[in-house]
């Protein structure tokens, strides 16, 4: 069995796998540990026997692994060498096939990072915050993302907030955008007790008014925003108030148009 | 003026300024709701960046948040004014109602899309308005705002107009210009309907507006970029009220179609005619119909990506959609002889009108049978509905009896019970 100690990025994974493959190292004779994880094989680090050769893969192959590499679970460098292997091993349209077990999980794999790059680029919410003697205010976010997406929304932060200098702070890490360069900086572990600016009020008032109480479909809406997002949106602690109050209303509507119905009758 | 003794601090002022805003939002964000329309997608790509200002759009389109109705909330939807000198029966806002009445001006519109879509809670603004004055003149205030935004402000997010069929075609180009997707809502299918409720409304007069803006969206892409911005790359939409009227689906769906392929429509939305504080009495005190609306959802899905026709969904013997049943399953049912359907063998045509099939999952299965025959376990790896989907195919380990015998039996195996449809979306 032989390890490669990789750092957690795709580029990171993509040396070793050459390496690997350039040995003709089958997946069951390798394994990918991410360096500062504690490994249950007793085995050599890999040390470099010959040097890795360039490798052919459909071009479908590369932003496949590059979002696989962002999921939090770490069996995707094991899942993408086997994947890297069969398409070196016979299998070149493997990708094609995509109720093979395997690219189904990498496919399953892909789903869910972009679905959280998706959810993340929708559920950000900002404060304002606006610093005495300061010219321009900053604005500030707190997010838990389910997986390692920093790298991959930045830029959609930047492009569509490029006028305004903000922050978005998470357990996996922060950037910042100061209108000129985007940076990172160290995770944080807890939100910031940041107060509501005045505009959040609006906001609440809107999504109150927005929602049809005749409609009532909570599958619907947790299917598409789970309780788990609940704590950081400012709207979500209104929908318990917005729930109990929507029957009554109804009910007074419905009503109040038979009595009139029959008054006019 | 100066009240001796009596002082106005700023911040009071301030607070009352807050306090008429919110009243008003929340006024004219309720009586905007009823326009089923939230699509932020599928606009021409750009962003701040390259511009300035602020916002982005191109691609996908984003939810921000869901009410508990399992709407989501994309766009600020709001109106200008809920004034109107219209009165359709239907309508929250109609003259006759007796609802609280506000107006914002364009500014404060601006200001509200500007700090919204800030704080990340839009993808930016849908504007719609009650008829006040003249057509045109409410088209003039819609673009006002729409105008500030994108020249002003440097706005690059999205903006959704509605645009009034009586205003001139000049006010139409300029709206097309500075929104993403402009829209005219139908709201009912024939003009008999629009005569008893909306009398206001003339089809043939909505129609030749909707043939307007398709033009204009035509001669815009063939011109391209050079020529300036394009008009409402985003195309045109519109919505069709759903159980206010005895209209039947074949009626509505057939509404639809032409609709679609006249004016090239992006989408027709189906809105369910749900309860108005202040309704008229005219119109049936009912629970909005929500089944019937999902129900042509899946059917303008069919008319749209699936090859089917109208009268192939809605046959004359049976102009209304089967509530317990999906419209393809019913189809299916209906033609016994056609299956079971060979997966590997059945064009692509074929594929799509099984029952339990996506569009997806066929573009799929006509990829992997280029390199082996497909196993019912190809199926349940793809994670499709095999219970829905077994009767209806064949694969090369699977073969079902014909169906021709038992169009009875698999209907009672896939209908929804009806208390199940009580239950529908709660």
């Amino acid at each position: 069995m032989k390890i490669f100690r990789i750092d957690p990025t795709f580029q990171s994974w993509r040396g070793a796998a050459r390496m690997a493959i350039s040995n003709e190292l089958p997946p069951g004779d390798c394994i990918f540990v991410e360096r500062g994880e504690a490994s249950l094989f007793e085995a050599d680090t890999f040390a470099e026997e010959k040097t890795a050769k360039e490798i052919r893969v459909p071009k479908e192959f590369k932003p496949l692994a590059e979002a696989v590499a962002c999921h939090v679970d770490t069996a995707k460098w094991q899942l993408l060498y086997m994947l890297l292997w069969r398409l070196n091993h016979g299998e070149p349209k493997l990708l094609e096939i995509s109720s093979d077990p395997v690219v189904r999980r990498a496919h399953e794999l892909q789903k869910q990072v972009g679905r959280s790059i998706h959810k993340m680029t929708a559920f950000v919410r900002f404060r304002e915050f606006q610093r005495e003697g300061d010219e321009k205010s900053h604005f500030f976010a707190w997010y838990e993302p389910e997986h390692f997406i920093l790298n991959r929304v930045a830029p959609f932060f930047r492009d569509r907030f490029y006028s305004m200098n903000w922050s978005i702070l998470t357990p996996i890490g922060c950037i910042h955008w100061n209108l000129k360069d985007l940076s990172w900086s160290e995770p944080v572990s807890k939100p910031l007790n940041l107060e509501p600016d005045s505009k959040e009020e609006l906001w609440l008032a809107y999504y109150r008014s927005t929602f049809n109480p005749a409609r009532l479909k909570l599958k619907a809406m947790t299917a598409e925003m789970p309780k788990k997002y609940w704590k950081n949106l400012p709207e979500a602690g209104t929908i318990s108030e917005l729930i109990q109050n929507a029957l009554p209303r109804v009910e007074r509507m419905l009503n109040r148009a038979a009595v009139e119905g029959v008054d006019k009758m | 003026m100066e009240i001796p003794g009596v002082e106005q601090s700023p911040n009071q002022s301030k607070f009352a300024r807050l306090m008429e805003l919110l009243q008003k939002l929340s006024i004219l964000a309720d009586a905007a709701k009823y326009d089923a329309s939230c699509a932020s997608s599928g606009t021409s790509s750009r962003s701040a960046r390259e511009s300035g200002g602020i916002g982005s759009a191109g691609g996908s389109g984003i939810c921000h948040s869901y009410t508990p109705d399992g709407r989501c909330v994309s766009l600020l939807k709001i109106l200008l004014t809920n004034f109107c000198t219209y009165d359709c029966l239907y309508c929250i806002n109609r003259k006759s109602s007796n609802v609280p009445r506000a107006r914002f001006t364009a500014e404060e519109v601006v200001n509200l899309t500007l700090d919204f879509y800030r704080r990340n809670y839009i993808e930016g603004l849908f504007l719609s308005s009650g008829i006040i004055r003249s057509p045109d003149y409410t088209m003039e205030q819609i673009i006002r705002v729409a105008k500030s935004l994108r020249v002003e402000h440097q706005f690059r997010g999205y903006i959704h107009l509605k645009t009034i069929p009586e205003a001139g075609s000049e006010l139409i180009q300029e709206a097309g210009l500075y929104a993403d997707r402009i829209s005219i809502n139908v709201e009912l299918p024939t003009q008999e309907n629009l005569d008893r409720l909306a009398p206001e409304k003339n089809l043939q007069r909505i129609e030749d507006a909707m043939g307007d803006i398709r033009t204009k969206v035509d001669e815009s892409r063939e011109k391209g970029k050079a020529a300036g911005p394009a008009f409402a790359p985003a195309g045109q939409s519109t919505q069709m009220i759903i159980g206010a009227t005895e209209a039947n689906d074949a009626a509505i769906l057939g509404r639809a179609s032409s609709l679609y392929s006249r004016f090239k429509l992006r989408r027709v939305y189906y809105s369910a005619y749900s309860p108005i504080p202040d309704a008229s009495s005219t119109l049936p005190p009912i629970k909005p119909p929500l089944i019937r609306e999902h129900r042509l959802y899946q059917a303008d899905w069919l008319l749209r990506f699936y090859g089917f026709a109208v009268d192939e969904i809605t046959p004359r013997e049976e102009p209304n959609l089967d509530l317990q049943l999906d419209p393809k399953s019913s189809w299916a049912l209906r033609h016994p002889e056609k299956f079971p359907v060979d997966l590997n063998k059945a064009p692509r045509e074929m594929l799509l009108r099984v029952p339990g099939l996506g569009v997806r999952t066929v573009e799929r299965l006509l990829q992997i049978r280029r390199w082996h025959r497909i196993t019912f376990g190809d199926l349940v790896r793809l994670k499709v509905a095999v219970k829905k989907v077994m009767p209806f195919v064949c694969t090369s380990d699977h073969h079902p009896a014909n169906l021709e015998s038992r169009p009875q039996i698999l209907r009672q195996q896939l209908a929804v019970p009806n208390e199940q449809l009580e239950l529908f979306g709660t």
